[in-house]
């Protein structure tokens, strides 16, 4: 998987030489397309479903039959239904509505945690594994007093203290995260930098930010791809959890953790309140996770 | 699998459950008031197995204002006098009776207040007071205690003078002016009377109770299990009947609710109503207490903001929320509430005075928004937290859309429990606020307290000269049916003129019980003092 | 092996140093105030009141005097006393840990059970019907949030059984046969998200191992499949499964918070989400420090056991 060295990455590139290369890449990518669609059908049938969630998100408005947030006084806790296809919950909003524009929360806070940790966790990470010495060791001890403290707990003290909103359950997620991507960046950081080629771009003089630009980043983004898209399936989940012990997402507005966490006495009377998004957030986090999986076994070469 | 076949398994699990749970239809409030009581002669012996959301941090009465805790110390302790209960007796009547003072006289000028206590008073037998007597200086050195503490409780006690004991069962306290609520306060929790022991520090109260209640402390093993037997004692003749009590800190209401389910215990304590329908729809036999919340939800306003120093703002608010249909669709059943909560039986406004006072009325607010000078309403934020539950939240939600039908574009602001109570309400930071008072015993700290200028809980910035004084006269009237008289014109006057706090509703809680258990004749105070005759009908 | 026990001690210090000094920081700066807290139930309260509680609970010192004060005595071993219950936090963890550590130990133990047999068949099954099916239902269990498992099981035992955990916990050492009925459901709904990616790692390790030159030399010798895996694979493969556990505690000491709630057990999840919500800072500061020391000494010990699975692997 890792991409032949390029040779001399000093000299001037010509334009032909240039067109040529990002010809191959070109061809390269739409073959490994192919290879993944052909090898990894999970992974297909995964990043559709993701796809699909994200198409929902992106047109809620257009998608969603009722507002929200609207609270319809003449439609309590309704079973599913022609003009409720979910239902109603406890205020009358549609269960629907609330599902499509509960995925915009849900896939915002984590696009946003996976995001930010990710670029946060990488550039700590590479600078660790580049620089070493004190400032590797300062890094990393940093990064294991976070993992040091169990996840959830971190994400709550932080979340607790800040005070439930949006905002604050991604900043709590965030720094959870970092370290994950900081730990494996700093491994790869380590491993190219011990490669021929990067020595011989050192001694021909690049410095440190063009040899990670180069040499180090493009190389590691197939670990950081499968990280990032295993975060993302947890940050739903932790949001979820979170919002069970009363600090995620507020109310208004419509997350499935809150839809979810909010509703487990109504299982047996308006089971659909609960089951609804339990299926919905159960269906997205999968799908992330199972797409993690089929890139982690379709970038690994030594699985090949 | 097509979409349409994922839809179909998913509508046919929803049935499935629903058919599960739906053995049979029953209507609500067919078995109101069936709380067991007044069949059959009273059996002795059993342990009541309760459920408790959470363990008291401490034991101490008097650094603790945890309900848990005084419900746990009400078995162990008792008070000067304490509240009715029984069979005949409404949750909500505060009817004070001799609990350890047989009987109490109070002077002509309302100033000296004189305790008798029984003679047959004993601590429990365990050291190091090892079943002595009760004495007037055990009362003494409690006060004395309370005084000393900072917070919680020593409002109560601030008319006190001094305290004076004649004999060994007499106390005599003379107070600096005639102050109406004492008696109500001597039957408040906070009362409950230590051994001179405990105050003097050889008692360890952070964990153990030593009193002279109808139960003795055996166990409490934190957030765990508390463990009750009974006083054999005990100064009141053939009480109490159980053996022992014991209660079990469950904090997941699903999982409560589950235990009352499968018998592991005989009542769940608190449930929200849909858990409660649950059970019903379960068993329509179900024995069950409803009972008037101690407490209200109301929606205040910063008056220190405008613009909330305008009257006709703040009536249009009180006048766009529909509250009976709230309590229903949110607590499922409950009363439109009054400035003092309808819990407090004849103190509070009757229930048609506080409906005609505070009508809903969309059109009517508009109006007064409009004279007000907001023909377009205005925009604000309303404040809640979710440390009061999940209800409250839903409250909140409710109130905010109320508010859009007038104009009002309220966005909701949920704020930690812990922010809430001491950066935000206290400290007036807020323009709209939703949530509970403090399970509130007298009148006066209902009134006095929320309303008055200087009152302890008026974190509303209400300001009214005239209120001031109606709230100060009353205290000074010693003849009960003078000052209720008072206390309901001082409640009309707010609600007319003042429109804040908005007392919104108050709901009722029906609280299930296994049939076998008798006598449980729950009341609005502090402390289980109900326990002592509950008896058990098994075997 | 001692130099690296104690080097990795040493930075375990550091780590801790870190971490409390974060926790004790952050739980200052930010709003909520312990004293206006306790007093709120109270009708009345003056200044001179709150003044006389906050000195009472030491709150009336700068961060910095309170930070160096609590390091100096946690040095001692004394952890401080709850703001709230004033016990010494010491006898509040005390009372606690076991709950919590039996959990994760009989949780960890359910996961490794199930998931490594579980990795091992979808190895050796690669790309059939049966190795997706152990995939999937293995991310599956990763997929479910854990308190909605949780309850689900809660409400459907005792609709359709008329039985849950037995309340009131009991201590494996006083009553086995209670404790264990208390526990095996907590545990097991918390070994399901664990066994999820230790199914993935043993499949994965397990599948690269089998590629390695010294397997393909013992399968060209003749050696039976069920031995390669058995005999020589396995023990392998079982040096990344071990990492990803000893990763895997801090996740699961989390879930405990939910999971010790719903199945109403005392343990340090609780213990540590209300001592957050009620601003107890000297129970939040030391049950922290408890987790750290507890991910850290469960992480050295799965570099000892590398030594002892892989003898090449031991540190000098």
């Amino acid at each position: 998987m890792n991409p032949a060295p390029q040779i001399n990455p000093g000299l001037p590139n010509t334009s032909i030489k240039q067109l040529s290369t990002k010809r191959i890449r070109l061809r390269k990518s739409l073959d490994e397309t192919k290879r993944f669609i052909k090898t990894q059908k999970i992974g297909v049938i995964s990043l559709s479903i993701i796809m699909l969630f994200i198409l929902l998100a992106a047109f809620a408005p257009l998608i969603a039959p009722y507002d929200p947030i609207e609270q319809d006084r003449s439609a309590f806790m309704l079973a599913p239904t022609a003009a409720h296809i979910m239902g109603t919950d406890d205020l009358g909003r549609d269960i629907f509505s609330r599902i499509i524009f509960g995925a915009r929360v849900s896939l915002l806070v984590g696009i946003a945690t996976v995001a930010i940790s990710m670029i946060c966790g990488t550039i700590l990470g590479v600078i660790s594994g580049y620089f070493g010495k004190v400032i590797d060791m300062a890094i990393q001890r940093v990064m294991d007093a976070i993992m040091a403290i169990p996840p959830l707990i971190l994400a709550l003290f932080i979340a607790a203290l800040l005070g439930p909103a949006i905002k604050n359950v991604i900043i709590a997620l965030t720094i959870v995260n970092i370290p994950h991507f900081a730990r494996i960046t700093r491994g790869e950081m380590l491993r190219i930098k011990e490669m021929n080629y990067v020595e011989a771009s050192r001694s021909a003089g690049s410095g440190a930010l063009r040899i990670i630009a180069k040499h180090g980043i493009p190389n590691m983004m197939a670990p950081i791809i499968v990280i990032a898209s295993l975060t993302f399936g947890q940050s739903i989940i932790a949001e979820a959890s979170l919002s069970f012990l009363g600090i995620g997402t507020p109310p208004p507005n419509p997350s499935w953790g809150l839809m979810l966490s909010g509703a487990s006495s109504y299982m047996e009377n308006a089971p659909w309140m609960v089951l609804f998004p339990g299926l919905v957030l159960s269906i997205a986090v999968l799908a992330f996770n199972l797409l993690g999986d089929a890139l982690r076994d379709f970038l690994d070469p030594k699985l090949n | 699998m097509k979409q349409s076949n994922w839809l179909l398994i998913i509508v046919a699990l929803t049935f499935l459950l629903s058919a599960c749970s739906n053995k049979s239809e029953t209507t609500s409030g067919t078995n109101q008031g069936k709380n067991g009581s007044g069949d059959g002669k009273p059996k002795s012996g059993g342990v009541v197995q309760i459920l408790n959301p959470a363990d008291p941090d401490m034991l101490d009465p008097h650094k603790t204002s945890s309900i848990y805790a005084h419900n746990i110390l009400g078995l162990v302790y008792s008070k000067l006098v304490t509240y009715e209960t029984g069979p005949d007796v409404e949750f909500s009547d505060y009817n004070i009776v001799p609990d350890l003072a047989k009987d109490w006289k109070v002077s002509e000028d309302g100033k000296v207040y004189t305790f008798h206590l029984r003679e047959n008073a004993k601590w429990h037998n365990v050291a190091p007071v090892n079943g002595r007597n009760v004495n007037s200086g055990d009362v003494v050195a409690t006060f004395e205690r309370i005084q000393s503490i900072p917070g919680h409780q020593a409002y109560m006690l601030d008319q006190i003078d001094k305290i004076e004991t004649p004999d060994d069962l007499t106390v005599e306290f003379h107070l600096k002016q005639p102050f109406a609520p004492f008696l109500s306060y001597m039957a408040n929790h906070f009362m409950w009377i230590l051994p001179k022991e405990a105050a003097e520090g050889k008692i360890n109260l952070e964990t153990a109770a030593i009193g002279t209640g109808p139960f003795v402390l055996d166990k409490w093993e934190r957030n765990v299990e508390t463990k009750f037997s009974k006083n054999p004692d005990y100064f009141l003749e053939g009480l109490p009947y159980l053996d022992g009590v014991n209660f079990k800190t469950v904090p997941d209401e699903d999982t409560r609710l589950a235990a009352f389910r499968t018998k592991q215990a005989d009542t769940t304590g608190l449930l929200s109503p849909q858990q409660f329908a649950n059970l019903m729809k379960q068993d329509p036999n179900l024995q069950y207490r409803e009972t008037l919340f101690p407490t209200q939800t109301q929606v205040y306003m910063n008056m220190t903001r405008k613009p909330f120093d305008n009257l006709k703002v703040r009536q249009a608010i009180a006048m766009a929320i529909d509250r009976k249909n709230a309590v229903k669709q949110i607590f499922g059943n409950g009363e439109v509430s009054g400035p003092v909560n309808p819990s407090l039986g004849k103190w509070a406004l009757p229930k048609e005075e506080r409906e005609s006072l505070q009508p809903y009325d969309i059109e009517q607010a508009k109006k007064l928004l409009k004279e007000a000078g907001y023909p377009d309403g205005f925009e604000t934020k309303v404040m809640v937290t979710d440390g009061y539950g999940e209800a409250t939240v839903r409250m909140a939600q409710w109130v905010v859309e109320d508010l859009r039908k007038i104009g009002i574009k309220a966005k909701l602001e949920v704020v930690e429990y812990a922010t809430y109570f001491s950066q935000k309400w206290p400290k007036l930071d807020y323009d709209i606020g939703v949530g509970f008072q403090s399970y509130l015993q007298e009148p006066d700290e209902w009134l006095y307290g929320q309303l008055h200028s200087k009152g302890a809980k008026n974190w509303y910035g209400i300001k009214n000269p005239e209120l001031d004084k109606m709230l100060e006269e009353q205290r000074t009237v010693m003849d009960e049916d003078k000052r209720l008289a008072k206390i309901l014109d001082i409640q009309r006057y707010a609600l007319k003129e003042v429109v804040n706090p908005i007392p919104l509703v108050t709901h009722i809680t029906a609280s299930p019980t296994q049939p076998y258990l008798k006598n449980w004749n729950t009341h609005a105070s502090y402390g289980m003092i109900h326990m002592k005759e509950v008896w058990l009908d098994k075997k | 092996m001692v130099n690296y026990v104690i080097k990795r001690s040493v930075y375990g210090l550091i780590v801790l140093l870190i971490m409390i000094s974060f926790v004790f920081i952050v739980m200052r700066l930010v709003p909520g105030d312990v004293v206006a807290l306790q007093l709120s139930g109270a009708g009345a309260v003056s200044e001179e009141q709150i003044a006389q509680l906050r000195s009472e609970l030491g709150l009336d010192k700068s961060v910095w005097a309170q930070f160096l004060d609590w390091t100096k005595n946690a040095v001692t071993g004394d952890l401080g006393k709850s703001l709230w219950s004033k016990m010494p936090v010491t006898t509040l963890i005390a009372e606690r840990i076991t709950v919590t550590l039996q959990l994760a130990f009989m949780a960890i133990t359910m996961a490794i059970l199930i998931a490594i047999p579980a990795g091992i068949y979808s190895a050796m099954k690669r790309n059939t019907w049966i190795d997706h099916m152990i995939r999937v239902i293995a991310i599956g269990g990763l997929s479910i949030p854990n308190f909605w498992f949780a309850l689900l099981l809660i409400i459907f035992l005792s609709l359709f059984f008329g039985w849950i955990p037995p309340l009131g916990y009991q201590s494996f050492f006083s009553n086995p046969i209670v404790n264990l009925q208390q526990m095996i459901l907590p545990a097991l709904v918390l070994a399901l998200s664990l066994s999820a990616s230790i199914v993935r790692m043993t499949r994965s390790s397990l599948l690269e191992v089998l590629h390695a030159d010294f397997i393909r030399t013992i399968r060209a010798k003749g050696a039976k499949e069920k031995l390669v895996i058995m005999k020589h694979a396995l023990r392998n493969s079982l040096i990344p499964v071990i990492t990803l556990i000893g990763l895997q505690v801090g996740f699961l000491l989390g879930g405990t918070v939910i999971i010790e709630s719903i199945f109403s057990l005392p343990g340090i999840g609780s213990l540590i989400f209300e001592g957050v919500t009620k601003r107890d800072y000297p129970v939040v500061q030391a049950t922290v420090l408890v987790y750290g020391a507890l991910f850290m000494i469960v992480n050295l010990i799965v570099d000892i056991a590398y030594g002892w699975i892989d003898p090449r692997m031991r540190p000098d």
